[in-house]
């Protein structure tokens, strides 16, 4: 879980980049719309950079694909974490 | 995700899958890649290539002053599409402005399919949701609309985009300007039309022109890519059926 909140971060501060505040405490009830306010085209941004990480192994663009808007808004990064973990 | 330096903008890109070629296209002032990318990635990836592009002053592409032209915002995608090694004919579908980029870019190269989803006439529009970007914003759909009257980053990034576009570069100039379609290299035209749309007098105006290949109404307003998501990814699904079986 750990490792996995890890990458994830590291990933959105690289999406984020000059507007990452370390002191964002991100954890898995952090949610990307209500917490981060990630924009869409941003999530799309996290998307490619953890299919990129995890290669083929983790279908994170199946995933969200198949979520709808609300599904998208609603999304925490403890959400992110269970996909991968649970691939 | 990348930019393509187009001479005076970068585009901002991505893509998704391998096969026949199929680029999307996102509405103007609060489009951007991202609504077609939760759309179109999964399904259609899976037996396109999908590309998914920004247009100039949107999402991630840069904002110029000028060029809001739909010549202009053709080239950009012509552009692009040459940079990223497309050289056959290709599916376009475009929301909105989107589609009219589309019906330009068939001036520039060979689109076998184009599919115009709730796309206005060019010029001044008859539609009161497209008057002005106000009231674009009034007309958004609940989850974006939400998404505004919350305040906070993202309702104030969009509208940023939106005060930018609008009195920042000659967006609203060019759309006004624009003449009436040339129609003549438009072929296989595919028309989803929003039944609470209004622009339903463009789709008159598709039909009677072009005698277009097929027509339907979803149950939605304009914005039918948040709307009714499934029927889209359904309508697109046969359009694109169709145009393989005719290959």
């Amino acid at each position: 879980m750990q490792q996995t909140l890890s990458v994830v971060t590291r990933l959105l501060q690289d999406v984020l980049a000059d507007e990452w505040d370390d002191s964002f405490d991100v954890q898995a009830d952090t949610s990307f719309a209500d917490d981060l306010e990630l924009e869409s085209i941003e999530f799309v941004a996290l998307a490619e950079r953890l299919q990129e990480h995890y290669g083929n192994d983790v279908n994170f663009v199946g995933w969200i694909s198949s979520l709808d808007l609300d599904g998208i808004l609603g999304l925490t990064v403890g959400d992110l974490v269970e996909f991968v973990e649970n691939r | 995700m990348k930019r393509i330096d187009v001479g005076d903008a970068q585009i901002n890109v991505t893509e998704r899958g391998e096969g026949p070629v199929l680029v999307l296209l996102h509405g103007l002032f609060v489009g951007s890649l991202a609504q077609w990318y939760f759309l179109g990635a999964g399904v259609f990836a899976e037996t396109h290539r999908v590309i998914f592009v920004d247009l100039r002053g949107h999402g991630r592409s840069s904002r110029p002053s000028t060029g809001y032209d739909l010549p202009t915002l053709a080239q950009d995608v012509h552009r692009v599409l040459d940079s990223l090694g497309v050289d056959g004919p290709i599916a376009v579908a475009g929301h909105s402005y989107g589609g009219l980029v589309g019906c330009h870019l068939s001036h520039l190269r060979p689109v076998e399919q184009l599919v115009l989803i709730d796309t206005p006439l060019p010029g001044p529009s008859s539609n009161p949701a497209l008057a002005s970007p106000d009231a674009l914003l009034d007309a958004l759909p609940g989850p974006l609309k939400q998404v505004l009257l919350g305040g906070g980053r993202r309702a104030r990034r969009l509208l940023e985009t939106v005060r930018a576009l609008a009195h920042d570069t000659s967006l609203l100039s060019d759309m006004a300007a624009e003449p009436p379609l040339n129609t003549d290299s438009m072929q296989q035209v595919h028309l989803i039309y929003g039944e609470a749309s209004g622009c339903l007098d463009a789709e008159t105006w598709f039909l009677e022109e072009l005698g277009a290949v097929s027509s339907e109404r979803l149950p939605g307003g304009h914005f039918l890519l948040v709307e009714c998501p499934e029927q889209i990814v359904g309508a697109l699904a046969r359009v694109l059926r169709l145009g393989s079986k005719n290959r």
